[in-house]
């Protein structure tokens, strides 16, 4: 895995399912979380991915994980690994209605 | 290859575009983010070229009406030109209250003017016969190849005989221009480009062509695997019509020449755009072509999973636009999808513009 540009800052990327987490979800928890990590580095919190046609995706328990499944997981992993604009995030949430 | 860079300023959608593809390239944006205005803005400078301001703009773009970017300023110029090596063609028109006022032509040669006036053949034709090179730059414009909505309605009841020396932007002489390459050697290598593309399309469904004339009009009937009587090709699918049309539109081409053709996906199967792009590929490199497709096919995104940076992406935000996809977005990241995926996910470019960037 990379090193994130998080020598000097936390990054942190949610990747989610709804416009109405895109839009809000890192403002709202941001401002219930504290603005600094546990060693002392601001935290920045990255504007929402959103993958789309998975918030009415049924899950089941038997079989393979479906391609809506897998490409959630894809984006998530990407974020985690190079992330979308040259350094991965330090941490990535995946948040959704499923 | 006529390696060229289009430009346009305050042109509807494109407040500032510069743009300098290559090889086989796509442009992807959202819906509105000024992929067809680019386009019609090459289709405008061939006519501004071989007719004038005026009429290329009524050609080219529909008319005057809404042609300035709307948060430009009122009389800002609207500036669409076209640099090859050195030369460089530029047109500026001024539009007030959505009426364009007047247009103006200049030509560079590096920082010499060669010319400044009125568009137009006839303002210029005194220019080519002094320098090969200008003559040949206008002739490389005059060449261009832009396409777009073939006309498959009217290709159904055959085409113009009289419509012989270009390919209309639609397609609709299609079928005379293929008889014409048949029945000239030179040109036979182009109706065999195409007949093999659409062999390889349609392998259930064509085998040969052959071209019936009635009238003025001239008609192609198809030979199917196994049947000994031509059928009509106006009777064939949608995509049987739209691939023949998309081959002649790159057959049409002169070597080193400039091929633009908007959504060429449409009608087509998946199995057909990848052999479309695949084709495409083989002739720019044959014949040094310079081929440019607008798109939102995530098949035909797919056809360059390994090739992102022929990829350009018009996003609404980067000055000038467009930027290729492997500078807009990390190349390892994307790396980890399949573009086409990654464009249906909204993860390039979104109608809803606040997904688009990290």
């Amino acid at each position: 895995m990379k090193t994130s540009v998080g020598d000097t800052v936390k990054r942190i990327r949610f990747v989610v399912t709804g416009d109405l987490e895109r839009k809000a979800i890192a403002a709202s928890i941001s401002a219930l979380f504290p603005q600094t990590a546990s060693d002392g580095k601001p935290v920045e919190w990255l504007r929402a991915q959103k993958v789309p046609a998975a918030t009415t995706h049924r899950l089941t328990t038997s079989g393979p994980p479906s391609g809506t499944m897998k490409a959630l997981a894809r984006r998530v992993i990407a974020e985690a690994a190079e992330g979308e604009d040259g350094s991965p995030a330090d941490l990535v949430i995946c948040s959704g209605i499923v | 290859m006529s390696t060229f860079t289009l430009y346009a300023k305050n042109l509807r959608a494109l407040r500032s575009l510069e743009w300098s593809p290559s090889g086989v390239s796509l442009l992807v944006g959202a819906n509105g983010a000024g992929k067809s205005t680019a386009l019609q803005a090459l289709k405008f400078l061939r006519l501004a070229v071989d007719r004038d301001a005026a009429e290329a703009v009524n050609l080219a773009f529909g008319g005057y009406f809404d042609l300035r970017n709307r948060v430009a300023a009122e009389h800002a110029w609207i500036e669409i030109g076209i640099r090859i090596g050195n030369l460089d063609l530029r047109l500026r028109l001024v539009s007030v209250q959505g009426l364009t006022k007047s247009g103006e032509m200049t030509l560079h040669d590096g920082p010499t003017e060669l010319f400044r006036g009125a568009a137009g053949r006839s303002q210029i034709a005194f220019l080519s016969p002094l320098d090969p090179a200008v003559a040949a730059f206008m002739n490389t414009i005059l060449k261009m190849g832009i396409f777009h909505d073939p006309d498959i309605s009217s290709l159904r009841g055959g085409s113009n005989i009289a419509h012989t020396q270009v390919l209309d932007s639609r397609g609709t002489n299609a079928i005379t221009m293929l008889r014409g390459w048949f029945q000239r050697r030179p040109d036979r290598w182009r109706y065999d480009f195409v007949l093999t593309g659409l062999r390889a399309a349609f392998p259930k469904l064509i085998t040969d062509l052959d071209f019936v004339e009635a009238g003025n009009t001239i008609a192609a009937q198809v030979y199917r695997p196994g049947s000994e009587m031509p059928a009509h090709l106006g009777s064939e699918a949608n995509g049987v019509l739209t691939m023949l049309v998309l081959l002649c539109d790159l057959a049409a081409a002169e070597k080193g020449g400039i091929v633009a053709i908007d959504e060429p996906e449409n009608s087509l199967h998946p199995y057909a755009i990848r052999l479309f792009v695949r084709l495409a590929d083989q002739l720019a490199r044959r014949n040094d072509l310079t081929v440019v497709l607008t798109t939102h096919s995530p098949v035909l995104l797919d056809a360059f999973n390994d090739t992102p940076e022929q990829i350009y992406v018009l996003d609404g935000m980067t000055e000038p636009a467009p930027v290729r996809l492997s500078e807009f977005k990390n190349p390892e990241w994307l790396r980890q999808f399949r573009l086409g995926e990654l464009y249906a996910d909204d993860g390039i470019v979104s109608n809803d513009d606040e997904n688009v960037r990290g």
